[in-house]
């Protein structure tokens, strides 16, 4: 049991301690890249430019990740796993989906995008009952939004 | 005053104006009830109906929306654990469990009593405080407001997630991004990249509404498949006996907390920036940490619904304290009924009270009569309401996404705000599986420019004399509530952890 709870401490400790290295590597492009890069320095003496703001944001975002690496750096050394594979498994699939999504509202419209949007959704749950009804909600619903929101609020979905 | 309130009520009692606070109600309660929508969505969609409407009953209608809106965001929490506003989000912690061992009617009669009792006390608040309030906060410079909202990060740090330093990382991520666009003081271009999208920084509602509803209703889906489309939990909800009843002095049993909420949520709402989202935590933690029972919060405890519920309710009539006695809005929300108050001829502000004394007065009484609407519809729906659970989660997930598009897309008309939520929809599914909070890196976002601003005001106000700065004692007293609070948060983590 106890090995059990260590175990688990472990892989979240190794969790937060790749969570910090990436927060610590985007940190530093923010001050280094970033910020220097898309926000103007002050105008004239004595003034506070607009990117003192931003910069002093992003350095406590370093200090805190830093401080997140350092105090998981042990538990980085003895976890093997941590389950990051399948977070990044899921923002990839997150990627492809919400480009796929735009793609369609922007060139084919809403209907497109909302008939493609559910079928992911529905195949994502992998719930197999009611199918009928799943399939008018996939190929009805997007059609039935479309004509409410003109019915109602006349703005016309593309 | 007296006389003032009296005709007020003869002003409010007018049928088109007991329709208008009625349908606003109804119509925020059932779009609060769709995750993604919420009160705000609900608002600025229905702002253009306003325009037939006399001002009272416009204004009387959006606040309808706004308190139906507000406690409708808790039905999906309790019985989806998909909050529909991200004020719900705490009410999903307690509610959730509830539904599952078949509570579902239990914890919605919990969420509605609280919501009006809070919207009750806080609507008195309100006519007792504007003016004296309106004479306070005007004493409050940019170094008061600065170390006001410092101890507001620390108390929200302290208190959400798995530790505060990454409490702390998702703040000031949120406040990273409330810089881009346009600089509040030079209007110089930050963080641009030239796209005209990004001049008025990123969209509020499309961050929100991607970070905290789609984000979660994506980790729901993905939890469904993993097991295999199966249901998690039972979905059958008695219809009647001891776990659907609430009797009144069960409810009132709790009224330390319910007290202590309503206050909680009227003391944010009157702060400028500090929405309805941070009151329902901060309440929700105040009441963790004063319950005898705070080992079962988050395993289905009342308390902690009605934490949540008085609270958020609390901020919706204690926010327009500021919006009326100062022309500031306290929220989002008031932010769009400032904008129906200036289509119909009012300009809200310190004149709003001489100028338009029966209007604001006749206000106050529709929200009195609101509250007692909102009780019966809410009352009466909860059987409605409750179906919500039977539905399979399998069937009632994916159209959630199309419902989250169409509320970003409908009051800007803008695919751009789509995409941004999508994109905050994946940070938030990696930042909720990386323990970090969501809530902290909205929060952090919406009060972000108010921060910036009162910052930069200070160090220009104070350039070089900072011990006039340690002089001024609300100043010191919330840096030192600040500190304590870090400390303590600190000390609880490292414990946890030993």
């Amino acid at each position: 049991m106890t090995r059990a709870v260590d175990k688990d401490r472990g892989a979240k400790g190794r969790l937060d301690f790749q969570s910090g290295v990436v927060l610590m590597v985007a940190s530093l492009f923010a001050i280094f890249w970033l910020i220097p890069r898309n926000v103007p320095g002050a105008a004239s003496r004595g003034e506070i430019a607009p990117s003192t703001f931003p910069y002093i944001t992003a350095f406590v975002v370093l200090a805190c990740a830093t401080a997140l690496v350092a105090t998981n750096w042990k538990a980085y050394r003895s976890t093997p796993s941590s389950g990051g594979s399948r977070i990044l498994l899921e923002l990839a699939g997150w990627v492809v989906f919400s480009i796929a999504t735009l793609a369609l509202f922007d060139w084919l419209g809403f209907v497109a995008a909302g008939v493609f949007t559910t079928l992911c959704a529905i195949a994502v749950t992998r719930y197999r009952q009611h199918k009928w009804l799943l399939g008018l909600i996939a190929l009805g619903l997007p059609l039935l939004l479309k004509l409410l929101v003109w019915q109602i609020f006349s703005i016309q979905l593309p | 005053m007296l006389e003032q309130i009296a005709s007020a009520f003869e002003a409010a009692f007018t049928l088109w104006n007991l329709i208008a606070i009625c349908g606003g109600i109804v119509l925020g309660i059932v779009i609060g009830a769709i995750p993604g929508l919420g009160s705000v969505t609900a608002m600025a969609v229905l702002i253009p109906v306003t325009y037939y409407m006399s001002p009272l009953a416009a204004i009387a209608f959006l606040v309808g929306v706004n308190k139906g809106g507000t406690s409708g965001g808790a039905i999906p929490a309790i019985l989806l654990n998909s909050p529909g506003t991200p004020e719900a989000a705490a009410t999903a912690l307690d509610g959730h469990p509830m539904a599952k061992r078949g509570e579902a009617k239990r914890a919605l009669k919990f969420a509605i009593f609280s919501s009006v009792t809070g919207d009750m006390i806080s609507d008195g608040m309100l006519i007792l405080l504007v003016v004296p309030f309106a004479a306070v906060a005007l004493q409050f410079g940019p170094l008061e407001y600065t170390c006001v909202l410092l101890f507001a990060f620390a108390l929200l740090a302290g208190i959400t997630g798995d530790s505060p330093l990454k409490g702390i990382i998702a703040i000031f991520l949120g406040v990273f991004l409330a810089t881009v666009g346009l600089d509040p003081v030079h209007s110089s271009q930050r963080m641009t990249f030239g796209q005209v999208n990004l001049y008025d920084g990123l969209s509020l509602t499309s961050l929100a509404i991607g970070a905290l509803a789609l984000s979660s209703v994506v980790i729901e889906m993905l939890g469904l498949g993993r097991s295999g489309g199966r249901e998690s939990f039972s979905l059958e909800q008695p219809r009647s006996g001891a776990a659907t009843a609430l009797p009144f002095r069960e409810f009132f049993s709790y009224w330390r907390t319910i007290l202590r909420s309503s206050m909680i949520g009227s003391f944010v709402g009157m702060l400028p920036g500090l929405g309805v989202t941070l009151a329902a935590f901060l309440s929700y933690g105040a009441a963790r940490r004063a319950s005898p029972n705070r080992d079962r919060f988050g395993t289905g405890e009342p308390e902690g619904i009605i934490a949540t519920e008085a609270a958020n309710s609390a901020v919706v009539g204690a926010n327009l304290v500021p919006t009326i006695a100062l022309g500031i809005p306290g929220n989002i929300a008031a932010a769009l009924l400032i904008g129906a108050l200036v289509m119909h001829g009012i300009v809200p502000g310190p004149f709003m009270l001489t100028l338009h004394g029966d209007l604001v007065y006749g206000l106050f009484a529709s929200m009195i009569i609101a509250n007692v609407i909102h009780l019966v519809v809410g009352r009466l729906g909860v059987n409605l309401w409750v179906q919500f659970a039977v539905i399979p989660r399998g069937v009632i997930l994916p159209p959630v996404i199309l419902f989250c598009i169409i509320g970003v897309y409908l009051p800007s008309q803008s695919l751009w705000d789509v995409g941004v939520m999508l994109i905050f929809a994946g940070i938030g599914v990696a930042m909720a599986r990386t323990g970090f909070s969501l809530v902290c890196l909205v929060i952090g976002f919406l009060l972000g420019d108010l921060f910036e601003t009162s910052l930069r005001q200070t160090l220009l106000l104070y350039n070089g004399k900072y011990v006039e700065a340690i002089l001024s004692p609300v100043a010191l007293l919330f840096m030192a509530l600040t500190i304590g609070v870090m400390v303590r948060a600190f000390i609880m983590a490292r414990r946890k952890n030993a």
